[in-house]
């Protein structure tokens, strides 16, 4: 019986023109969306292997220097690509993609694409997760929203359940037929953007696990709709009720929800300005986290504990004032105040950054709980996360970039310490050291890091299902024949 | 007649609660818009304030400073108000504003990622210097974008036109009233027209009020230079705007298809203009002219001034405690040499973004979306037209703070008190109003046009609306 419903459905609907057509403007939206979202990866990746290449020409070919200058003159690490930034490149465009390597001072990533295509991007996004979160739905709206209604305006309602029909059986084989016809739509759609993406070089594990959990996460999403959708039709008066109902519905969960949301996790973990943030660390930077401890006086007492321990007195440094063993003393003695100089600063740093990040993550968190009021905020977070363009592998990426930033000053000033000698400060350093310097190796997290920080928006996501289909179950139960 | 019409549906309107719930919630979303727009303006005034008031404690005590040490003709110290190099660097530095606009809570526009103030000194690329007091945003805020007038007009005014009138004339048809409407000594057209303008009147009316209302609520400053003349123009737009959409559902439904077809088609346009064009574009800009990357540029600078970096880095690189203080005058030289060589790099760059926007300015015709969204960030002060003002005024700026500094260490002078008023500083040049009118106007008389062309179309169909009784 299911069978007979559903293919009377899938027909109805194939034979209704508008909605071919419909079905193929919007895959074809999603295969534009594609073909632009793999250009801007592909220039992503070429970019980002382009500036690192120089990154690295200009770090080695920097010429004779100290290695304490060498250090202020820097460099500059990149955050990595993936080809799945073509489907959704989540919040990534806001992120900086660069982040500045110096001594004395931890940069917040930079250069972010927002910020260099002037504004350009708020015209609206065009991405191959804006079509599946925005236009599928509302295909999926304007497919369904008659199901029951239409038949009931028509009268044929009351004609079908007079023959014995189960409503439970018109209910699957409507919901079996919504569904064909949107994976048929869909699955073209589905192998294209796995082939380009394979063609593009994703054809690794890590890539094919992230496009399978999307592909789960997007069909859920997309049952939401098409269960509320049945449960409209089958509760309202009329179709244009119906319509009317679930596009406003759309727009509140689209358009209105996410908006709003942001805005109040803006004022329930606010942030703090950049130039506030810029005053703490500086004022920090003198008196120290608790505002009483100097500097100075930590890094000489510091310096001088480590002297002592290691057996040098600094009256000698008075008694052999033109000796070269005394030079050597003093400069390894800069050696050790460039240490705990940076020791007291990455200290200071870390505390600062951590706590942005914090506030940063608390207003992630506040989203995750806005999931439950929306399922587009539950599914855009997800589909972030599982293409690797979410805040939490931002975050994953600069802690690295932090740490491999401290190693990488440790080492210069190590290098000074060690090597420059009786010639202190005018010691200079050759390729040899530039090139020894530890190698940047980011490794991004495994794909399915995205649930560790967003279970929540999953949990949200199959919670709305439950409750689409629950819904749409119980309303086809009791569905009015006129 | 008209007034019949007009009573009538006025009539009608007050007793629709569908209509009346929709409004309503549509009055309290502009009024929450308004306030959360009101609060990221304030915020960026207060945080500007704040940077005006620390230079300007720190300008006073630099004057008091230079005048005892013009008393005591002490020697010259690490942090001292009288060296040229200092100053420039650190000491003197002027915060550059632009200045929030009267109507700013209407549209958050470009001041979520474009700097408001721009700390000068003397260094090369002003980049590392934006001074944000404005309190950060997280990523997936900027990504989601403002809850403010701006969304609330651009996207769903619309489907409020939409609900509102989708059925005008079809729900006459379905309900069956619309033989006993036509009976009525009215003609077909000004039945029809009649009952969009009183949705449009009260919708338009409703939103206006609702929206000047939350503005005072947020605190936008109606005294200020402009503030009418831009109120006048913001409401222009949201007319034109609201004048658009009703022209599509008259358009729309003079076909004489359900009410059901009539929304599912309005929807379809409202996609296809709000979402699929702007989205398209964007696409649009950005493969014809990819965004200049600063990443590029700043490899660029770095790879055309590596020697002299080099050498400017070794000299502040060395914390030797017994070395001699850089000589000033080759300082300035290397960072002269810097900006010279990393010049071409920067002008490609603003060539580029120039190019962009001339693009965008074109092609903001293509939807009157963009129209509007456009129009209101202009009135809000907050769209690309007026940063990129801002960026200018900065740069010209910055170039003469260069040399009002440099120009001390060149000639050996060290400053004075008297001199601090002299320090370039910027006061930002606001468009005049006559321009920013003429741009704007051109939007809503596009506007007006197609509103006009699609009722147009529709003339011949309403005229015969009597065949739809049948």
């Amino acid at each position: 019986m299911i069978k007979h419903v559903a293919r009377k459905e899938v027909r109805e609907i194939v034979r209704d023109g508008r909605m071919r057509l419909l079905g193929v403007i919007v895959i074809i939206l999603a295969l534009a969306a594609l073909a632009f979202g793999a250009q801007q990866a592909i220039r992503a990746q070429e970019a980002r292997d382009n500036a690192m290449e120089r990154a690295e020409k200009q770090w080695e070919g920097q010429g004779e220097r100290n290695p304490h200058s060498a250090a202020h003159y820097g460099t500059h690490v990149f955050a990595p690509t993936s080809v799945v930034t073509a489907i959704d490149p989540g919040v990534s465009p806001y992120l900086g993609r660069s982040v500045e390597i110096k001594a004395h001072k931890r940069s917040l990533a930079s250069h972010s694409e927002a910020q260099d295509s002037g504004g350009s991007k708020r015209l609206g996004s065009f991405s191959v997760a804006s079509v599946f979160l925005l236009l599928i739905p509302l295909l999926i709206i304007a497919l369904g929203y008659g199901l029951w209604s239409r038949e009931r305006e028509r009268g044929t309602l009351r004609q079908v359940l007079s023959t014995g029909v189960k409503q439970s059986d018109l209910f699957w084989g409507k919901t079996l037929a919504l569904f064909f016809v949107v994976f048929i739509l869909l699955i073209p759609a589905a192998l294209i953007i796995v082939g380009v993406l394979w063609g593009l070089g994703g054809g690794d594990g890590d890539t094919l696990v992230r496009l399978g959990l999307l592909a789960l996460g997007y069909g859920v999403y997309f049952g939401i709709f098409a269960g509320l959708t049945l449960f409209a039709s089958a509760i309202a008066r009329t179709s244009r009720g119906a319509l009317v109902a679930m596009v406003g519905i759309w727009g509140l969960f689209c358009l209105v929800t996410p908006r709003a949301a942001t805005e109040v996790s803006g004022v329930l973990e606010p942030l703090p300005s950049q130039a506030e943030l810029g005053r703490q660390v500086a004022q920090s930077l003198k008196t120290g986290l608790d505002g009483e401890t100097d500097k100075d006086v930590f890094v000489e007492a510091k310096v001088a504990d480590t002297l002592e321990a290691e057996g040098i007195s600094e009256d000698a440094l008075e008694f052999f004032a033109d000796d070269a063993e005394a030079q050597r003393i003093k400069t390894y003695k800069d050696g050790l105040i460039l240490k705990f100089t940076a020791e007291w600063e990455n200290v200071i740093f870390d505390h600062y950054i951590k706590e942005l990040d914090d506030q940063v993550a608390a207003q992630e968190s506040v989203m995750n709980w806005v999931s439950f009021l929306s399922p587009y905020v539950a599914m855009r977070t997800l589909s972030a996360a599982f293409s690797g363009t979410d805040v939490a592998h931002h975050r994953h990426f600069t802690g690295y970039a932090e740490t491999w930033r401290q190693g990488f000053v440790d080492s210069l000033n190590e290098a000074f310490a060690e090597k420059a000698g009786a010639q202190g400060w005018s010691y200079r350093a050759g390729p040899e050291l530039w090139k020894n310097a530890p190698a940047f190796e980011y490794q991004p997290p495994r794909p399915t890091y995205g649930f560790d920080v967003h279970l929540l928006s999953a949990l949200a996501l199959l919670g709305w299902l439950l409750l689409a289909f629950v819904l749409a179950r119980r309303a086809a139960g009791r569905v009015k024949a006129v | 007649m008209w007034r019949t019409v007009l009573g009538l549906e006025w009539k009608i309107l007050r007793r629709d609660k569908a209509a009346l719930g929709i409004l309503l919630l549509f009055a309290a979303f502009v009024v929450a818009a308004a306030i959360a727009g009101g609060r990221q303006a304030d915020s960026v005034r207060e945080g500007l304030k704040r940077s005006q008031e620390a230079e300007s404690i720190r300008f006073q005590g630099h004057f008091k400073e230079l005048k005892r040490l013009e008393e005591t003709q002490e020697a010259m110290t690490g942090q001292d108000p009288r060296d040229p190099i200092w100053m420039g660097q650190e000491g003197a530095a002027k915060i550059a504003i632009l200045p929030p606009a009267p109507l700013a809570p209407v549209a958050v526009g470009q001041r979520d990622l474009q700097p408001q103030a721009v700390r000068l000194t003397t260094e090369d690329h002003l980049s590392s210097e934006r001074e944000n007091e404005t309190a950060m945003s997280g990523p997936t805020r900027l990504m989601t974008g403002a809850f403010d007038l701006g969304f609330l007009f651009v996207f769903l005014f619309p489907l409020v036109v939409i609900a509102l009138s989708y059925e005008l004339l079809s729900g006459e048809r379905e309900r069956g009233t619309l033989a006993m409407l036509l009976s009525q000594p009215v003609s077909q057209l000004a039945l029809v027209l009649g009952k969009a303008g009183a949705r449009a009147i009260a919708l338009c009316g409703v939103t206006l009020v609702f929206a000047l209302l939350g503005l005072l609520v947020a605190g936008a400053d109606l005294s200020g230079d402009g503030a009418w003349p831009h109120v006048a123009l913001f409401a222009g737009i949201l007319v034109a705007w609201a004048l658009f959409w009703f022209a599509a559902a008259v358009l729309i439904n003079s076909f004489g298809g359900t009410s059901a077809r009539n929304a599912l088609q309005l929807v379809g346009l409202w996609l296809v203009l709000i979402i699929v064009i702007p989205g398209l574009v964007h696409v649009a800009v950005d493969t014809l002219y990819p965004p200049p990357s600063t990443i590029e540029l700043l490899h660029e600078a770095r790879e055309a001034t590596q020697e002299v970096e080099g050498q400017l880095r070794g000299v502040e690189g060395n914390h030797d405690r017994d070395a001699k203080a850089p000589d000033p005058k080759e300082q300035i030289a290397l960072k002269k040499e810097i900006a010279s060589r990393s010049e071409p790099a920067h002008e490609a760059m603003d060539v580029q973004i120039q190019a962009r926007q001339e693009l965008v300015d074109w092609l903001r015709f293509a939807s009157p979306a963009i129209i509007v969204q456009l129009a209101l960030e202009d009135v809000a002060g907050s769209g690309a037209t007026r940063h990129q003002r801002f960026e200018e005024q900065v740069e010209a700026t910055h170039d003469g703070f260069k040399d009002f500094f440099f120009g001390h260490v060149e000639q050996d002078k060290t400053l004075h008190s008297d001199a601090l008023d002299d320090i370039p500083h910027l006061s930002f040049e606001e468009e005049s109003h006559g321009a920013l009118a003429a741009r704007l106007l051109i939007g809503v008389f596009v506007l007006l046009l197609v509103a006009l062309g699609l009722i147009f179309l529709a003339l011949p169909r309403l005229r015969q609306i009597g065949r739809l009784t049948r």
